[in-house]
């Protein structure tokens, strides 16, 4: 009731009819003159909670200790992805439509990862040499119904690199996603991996629900940062490299044509809608793991991005000019880089190396060169078991990265993942030990190129 | 005369010369282990050998090669080109063939001399003119077309050598009594020779092969001294040019331990051995006229692969000290890797695979440091460490961004 404002009327009433000796009680019933919510019978109700449902950590000797408790499962099912960005949202689309029950979770509340909630929006990396597209299959499709949308895509031409539009794809994802019928958990944060022995069975998962359990037959890490195989124990790498917060600006339609001279920098590229760009930054190099780093990042990316801006706004022309946005999303390009039963390496991109067990065919940035072949050893780790990893996080030299890390050569990796991992659930085998040229036959039966 | 032993002797010279000239295409196109075999053809001319160990002011290996030929050509005259020389085995062949009567260029001065006499005069003050005319340098050139077709090199040692052959079928003899540079300058080693053994036995017939000049005449002897007249005129002018072209360094990228530009050109011979023995394939010829003396002299093109941090291969094949290997020490330089900022990714803001920084095979390249202050982030080359391989500039493949520049810092 508190919300209510008490009028100069209310304490006249009050006071004239309880007087000065009247007590609070009288307050409650002179309150009844407008209807109170609370005494209705439809009223909704909260649940009473008094204690906890699970024990605190604690401190024992000085040291914070967590005790050991059960967790409350969530779900179970066949496939598990974890991490909804386009190497996640494509593994469950797949694995989906290789006939597995699959479950999608994610740490934000949209999909699409650095794609949209990152504002990365130019696709890098689908073409090679010849204006050939090599990366083809789920996410060529989401593409495809990108095209059909008003300003969900632009330069969508033979041996150019498309920018699409952030919200046009998060809602793409979306109607994929629920056509598909698939088990989606956002607002969950995958923090750990269950296992059984050295074969990894679900996650863990942190949200508003507090800590819960997923069971899977099979997992699919496909969270950037590799969180879930790292929890798993497998051997990886923890790289350092740029990371930043891009930004978007509007009214650059509203620029006139004898604009003042400025860096061309602060106004970064066109996006499918119109007077709108989204501007890249670069950053320093952090350990993407370490949150004091990635918090200083976001609280200084956001002055740098203001500051970018009114330098913008300052220039003759561009006074229009404002901040739309920053990315909800963090641009981390690397952190974590799985060690699979087979490392990529430029030397084996440069010589057109083939694999027998292809899975993926990876372009180029610009189609300068020809197209590689991404083996199924580069997903699998080489410890663990019954784990893959998809994305920018899969096994590959240092000098690989930036070759692994951009959105198509995700997206196949992902494409790969969510077939093999539906694969081995079906046949009730460990994911290293899938038959490799059936889950190529299937992943062209989805439209994958292979090469 | 006995004719028998006269044609026996024949006999033997053609074979010899068939199997000189079969050497010859075997050192510059067989793929052999030792790469300086290509080397070996255009410096086992005494001319060049000669006027390039003169122009550079050293003994190079070049000098060592010709020296046996040399010596030979004391005692014997022309002894090269009646057993070895492949251009002359070529222009007697078309000679042969042509109706024309070898008679018929005898009225031509001998202009062989003069380019000779000019050549190794200005050679001796570092201006070596018509080395390019060198008959095994235009056969190595020539051959070299089989590696490199698209040379302009190449195309031009072509060009001259069917020219030559052209003459030969039209004014027989012409090239190797007349015009040919070291088939004179053998002349003049045999000169003195001859001029003693006239005077011992004033009777003594020349010889009856016409295709080999006769030996040095008073009218040779004044077109000698004119010659040299010539040179000792020609030397300022050259070195005039050569302090002109100074300036080109600031221009054109030459392949690792080519000499001052200013010397470049005048030094190498056109001989292509670069071009052709470059296993990167970036040694090109420069076609663009920039001066006389640097006119179709070899330049570096990166274009698909660069200059590989092990290799020596063009200061090896060099015979006329316009490349050369140093003794020790690093590999010579080329330039310097420029990064153009207005083209860059990075310096724009985009995204990059920075290839140019993963390429460095000398880790020159380090990307300017991110600060909240500066947030610029581009590829910073140190100038101390990059020889201008042309590693960055092939794997800058998205913009071309990054070049190799000549190095004008002296
Ligand atoms: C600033 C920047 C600019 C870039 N520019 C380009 C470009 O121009 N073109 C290009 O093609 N690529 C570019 N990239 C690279 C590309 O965007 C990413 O590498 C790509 O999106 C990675 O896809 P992913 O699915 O592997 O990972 P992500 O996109 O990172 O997706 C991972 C998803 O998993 C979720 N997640 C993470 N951890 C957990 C967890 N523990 N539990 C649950 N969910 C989790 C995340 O929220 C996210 O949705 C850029 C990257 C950055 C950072
Ligand atoms: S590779 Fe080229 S565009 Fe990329 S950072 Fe290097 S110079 Fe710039």
């Amino acid at each position: 009731m508190t919300p209510k404002r008490m009028t100069r009327r209310d304490w006249m009433q009050l006071l004239g009819a309880s007087g000065l000796a009247a007590g609070i009680g009288a307050v409650g019933n002179r309150s009844q003159a407008w209807a109170d919510p609370v005494q209705r019978k439809d009223a909704p109700k909260g649940v009473k909670v008094v204690g906890r449902d699970h024990a605190p950590a604690r401190i024992v000797g000085g040291k914070v200790i967590q005790p050991e408790r059960e967790l409350v499962l969530l779900h179970e099912t066949d496939v598990l992805v974890v991490g909804g960005g386009p190497a996640g949202v494509v593994a469950a689309l797949a694995a989906k439509r290789a006939g597995a029950k699959v479950t999608l979770v994610e740490r934000y509340g949209h999909l699409g990862g650095l794609w949209t909630g990152g504002l990365v929006l130019i696709v890098i990396g689908h073409i090679v040499s010849g204006k050939k597209q090599v990366c083809q299959g789920i996410g060529e499709e989401m593409m495809r119904r990108l095209e059909k949308l008003d300003r969900g895509i632009v330069n969508r031409k033979p041996g150019v690199n498309p920018t699409v539009d952030a919200e046009a794809l998060k809602y793409v994802m979306v109607e994929m996603i629920m056509e598909a019928d698939l088990d989606v958990f956002l607002h969950c944060w995958g923090v750990d991996a269950i296992m059984d022995g050295n074969k990894v069975c679900g996650a863990v998962f942190e949200s508003k629900s507090g800590r819960q359990a997923i069971l899977a037959k099979t997992v699919v890490d496909a969270t950037g940062d590799g969180d879930v195989f790292a929890a798993a124990g497998a051997e990886h790498e923890r790289r350092k490299y740029h990371a930043g917060l891009v930004h978007r600006i509007g009214n650059l339609d509203r620029v006139g044509k004898d604009a003042g001279q400025l860096d061309k920098r602060l106004l970064g590229s066109i996006t499918p809608v119109p007077g709108v760009n989204w501007v890249n930054m670069h950053g320093p190099d952090i350990d993407a793991l370490d949150v004091a780093q990635l918090t200083d990042i976001e609280l200084n990316a956001r002055r740098l991005i203001w500051k970018n801006v009114e330098t913008v706004r300052k220039t003759p022309g561009y006074e229009d000019v404002y901040l739309m946005e920053t990315a909800p999303q963090l641009g981390v390009r690397i952190s974590r880089v799985l060690a699979g039963l087979h490392t990529l390496t430029m030397n084996d991109v440069m010589a057109n190396k083939t694999f027998p067990d292809v899975v993926a065919v990876g372009g180029a940035w610009s189609g300068d060169h020809q197209e590689w072949q991404i083996p199924y050893g580069a997903l699998v780790p080489k410890d663990v078991d019954n784990i893959l990893a998809a994305g920018r996080c899969i096994s590959g030299e240092r000098f690989m990265s930036d070759l692994i890390r951009v959105i198509p050569n995700c997206f196949i990796t992902g494409h790969a993942a969510g077939v093999a991992a539906a694969l081995a659930a079906k046949d009730g085998c460990l994911v290293r030990n899938v038959e490799v040229p059936k889950v190529q036959k299937v992943l062209r039966e989805q439209e994958a190129y292979l090469g | 005369m006995d004719q028998k032993p006269h044609k026996l002797k024949r006999r033997i010279r053609t074979v010899v010369r068939c199997a000189a000239f079969a050497v010859c295409i075997v050192l510059l196109l067989a793929p052999l282990p030792w790469p300086q075999a290509a080397f070996t053809v255009p410096a086992s001319s005494p001319f060049v050998g000669v006027a390039a160990s003169l122009a550079a002011r050293s003994l190079g290996a070049a000098a060592l090669v010709c020296t046996p030929v040399l010596v030979l050509a004391l005692f014997q005259r022309r002894c090269f080109c009646r057993w070895a020389c492949p251009v002359g085995l070529m222009t007697e062949l078309a000679g042969r063939i042509s109706p024309v009567s070898a008679r018929r260029c005898r009225p031509i001065p001998r202009l062989g001399l003069w380019l000779a006499l000019l050549s190794l005069s200005a050679a001796a003050v570092g201006y070596p003119l018509f080395l390019w005319l060198d008959p095994l340098a235009i056969f190595s050139g020539t051959l070299g077309s089989a590696f490199n077709p698209g040379s302009a090199a190449t195309q031009a040692s072509v060009g001259v050598l069917a020219g030559i052959l052209l003459l030969s079928f039209v004014l027989p003899g012409a090239w190797c009594l007349k015009l040919c540079p070291l088939g004179a300058s053998q002349d003049l080693l045999a000169a003195p020779r001859i001029w003693l053994r006239r005077r011992k036995d004033a009777d003594s017939t020349a010889t009856n092969d016409e295709l080999i000049a006769e030996p040095m005449s008073r009218r040779s002897l004044l077109t000698t001294a004119v010659g040299a007249t010539c040179a000792v005129a020609g030397v300022p002018l050259g070195l005039a040019a050569g302090t002109r072209d100074g300036n080109e360094k600031a221009t054109l990228l030459r392949p690792p331990g080519a000499a001052e530009e200013w010397q470049f050109g005048q030094l190498c011979i056109r001989c292509g051995n670069c071009v052709r023995s470059c296993p990167s394939n970036i040694i090109t010829t420069r076609w663009q006229f920039d001066s006389w003396s640097a006119w179709l002299a070899p330049e570096i093109a990166f274009e698909s692969d660069y200059c590989r941090e092990d290799c020596f291969t063009c200061m090896q094949v060099c015979p006329s000290g316009a490349l050369r290997a140093p003794l020790s020490a690093p590999k010579p330089s080329i330039g310097l890797a420029q990064v153009l900022m207005d083209r860059c990714l990075l310096a724009l803001g985009r995204e990059c695979r920075t290839m140019c920084l993963t390429s460095c095979p000398y880790e020159a390249i380090t990307l300017h440091e991110w600060t909240w202050e500066d947030d610029r982030r581009y590829p910073i080359v140190a100038s101390e460490k990059c020889p201008g391989c042309g590693a960055c500039q092939v794997a800058c493949t998205p913009m071309d961004a990054i070049v190799v520049r000549p190095d004008t810092r002296g």
